[in-house]
């Protein structure tokens, strides 16, 4: 499964992208979780092929943006609930990201 | 009365996510990258080995030519990158809505003049096109942003209007995308040509004179310290980027300040006289330690003094990033965002750092910041570039995160003490 992980800058994001990531290798699942800025992602949905496309909290003043740009690639968009936000998010996150693609 | 925090945030989501402000944030972030490689150019000669300063001293002007096209030229390239922006949120082409706003941009900001051969005998220059340096840089600001923006809307209207020139199919998109800013980009480039141009109007001056008002924010006084934080933290404490609604805002005045102060470096002073105190930099280094709300100070507490299983394992996990600036792990986790525990130290701590910054600048007890430096940098060494070179910089920082720590601690300690008991009732229930 491939995840676009966007906050602000993609800073905070490349952090928590490592915890989804860890997380679905404890689980034996194959997952590419990449971390990107809310400027980039019209362009990393145009070069890459994702599955779902997920924005960080502090970023909710994009999330119509992003929303929109999600669904014109035709794929999901999951805003991260404020308290999964966090390097310990992993599993419940990896568990959203799940219940949304099957 | 249930005050709804929710409603609340939304609300300044919305704010925040306002189109332009939007747009002006991620645009002018283009001039970040050129920004710190001309800064060190600024900072190379403030080295404090004497031996060195004596070593550069005749390169002088030569450090100052990336400052000049990095810093000096922020207008430029900011244009281009807001044009751009907007574009991206409307779907137009990035790079023909950019080309076009710049060349507004230009025409508007930029007066050419002619120096004749005669006029190159009598001053030394050289004979041809002069451009005057000022408004390519943080003078231009305005400009550039209003540039960028009607620019784009006028593309806009035009297109969805279609009121464009269509080429046949089969020729490549990216050559029949550039056709679509045609007419547009002449009606623009000649509307610009005649207010300027024709009618001689000053519409940089203009410009700047509507947002006098905010100039007070430039100016290097108490009230510009105090308020940036506050926005910045009542933002954040809803879970919204503070940087989002301060950065379109605050940047506009701030810059001209550091490329004030690099200019005076260019022309020999040090960090110790440069002019302004007030940048971007200030806020950076000296009150965000650890990211807005001056956070490393509960990611310090969290590791060392917690009881509670849960800020154990948060301290452990938030203090690295937090050494580094980034602070959503912690905003987030613990959280800090919307926790009625930590909303007073929040606004109280980065405020209390801005104000004995404030008092240490005006006293001369530590130097300006005179360059811009990587923000993921661990304060006390961000900090000691950033002044060039300043080691007085770094005591500052470390009495600063312990005024912090002190702010924080009562209201760790409750917050802590509170979760303890909740863990020991959850475990309890489970026995």
């Amino acid at each position: 499964m491939n995840v676009l992980l966007s906050c602000s800058g993609g800073m905070s994001s490349s952090l928590i992208a490592e915890a989804i990531k860890d997380e679905a290798e404890k689980n034996g699942i194959t997952a590419v979780v990449d971390a990107t800025g809310t400027e980039e992602v019209g362009d990393d949905l145009n070069n890459g092929s994702y599955d779902v496309v997920l924005l960080a909290p502090q970023a909710v003043y994009r999330k119509d943006a992003i929303e929109a740009e999600a669904k014109d690639h035709g794929v999901p968009f999951i805003m991260i609930p404020r308290d999964l936000y966090n390097p310990l998010g992993g599993p419940k996150l990896l568990e959203l990201i799940q219940a949304e693609l099957n | 009365m249930k005050f709804n925090s929710d409603a609340m945030a939304g609300k300044m989501a919305s704010l925040a996510g306002n189109r332009y402000l939007t747009a002006i944030r991620d645009g002018m972030s283009i001039i970040i990258p050129v920004s710190i490689v001309g800064s060190f150019f600024t900072i190379i000669s403030q080295l404090p080995i004497e031996a060195w300063t004596k070593f550069i001293a005749p390169f002088t002007e030569a450090l100052a030519v990336p400052v000049s096209f990095s810093i000096g030229f922020m207008s430029l390239y900011a244009c281009y990158g807001i044009a751009a922006s907007l574009a991206n949120t409307y779907k137009l082409d990035k790079i023909s809505s950019g080309t076009v706003a710049t060349m507004v941009y230009l025409i508007l900001a930029i007066s050419p003049s002619t120096i004749t051969p005669a006029g190159a005998k009598a001053t030394g220059l050289l004979a041809g096109s002069a451009f005057p340096g000022a408004n390519f840089g943080a003078k231009g600001l305005f400009t550039a942003m209003f540039a960028a923006i009607i620019t784009v809307e006028v593309i806009r209207f035009f297109k969805e209007r279609n009121i464009v020139i269509k080429m046949p199919k089969g020729v490549p998109s990216a050559v029949s995308n550039s056709f679509v800013a045609l007419i547009p980009a002449a009606v623009l480039i000649i509307a610009a040509w005649l207010l300027k141009e024709v009618a001689n109007f000053d519409v940089n001056a203009g410009l700047q004179t509507l947002f006098t008002p905010l100039g007070y924010f430039a100016k290097d006084n108490f009230g510009s310290v105090v308020v940036p934080i506050l926005v910045n933290s009542v933002f954040w404490i809803f879970g919204v980027h503070g940087a989002a609604i301060a950065t379109p805002i605050f940047w506009p005045y701030w810059y001209p300040n550091l490329t004030a102060n690099m200019t005076a470096i260019s022309h020999g002073a040090t960090a110790a006289t440069v002019p302004h105190f007030m940048t971007e930099q200030f806020f950076q280094w000296f009150v965000y330690i650890g990211g807005a709300g001056s956070t490393l100070a509960i990611c310090i507490l969290l590791t060392f003094f917690s009881k509670s299983s849960l800020g154990k394992t948060m301290g452990k996990v938030t203090i690295i990033p937090g050494i580094f600036n980034i602070n959503e792990p912690i905003m987030f986790g613990l959280p800090i965002v919307l926790n009625p525990y930590f909303v007073i130290p929040f606004i109280l701590a980065p405020l209390a750092e801005g104000v004995i910054t404030y008092l240490a600048t005006i006293m001369n007890l530590v130097n300006k910041t005179v360059a811009l430096v990587p923000w993921t940098l661990p304060a006390p060494i961000g900090a000691f570039m950033a002044t060039g070179f300043d080691w007085r910089a770094i005591v500052l920082v470390l009495i600063n995160i312990g005024v912090s720590l002190a702010i924080y601690w009562p209201f760790f300690k409750a917050w802590d003490k509170n979760q303890v008991t909740k863990e020991k009732n959850a475990e309890l229930e489970e026995a």
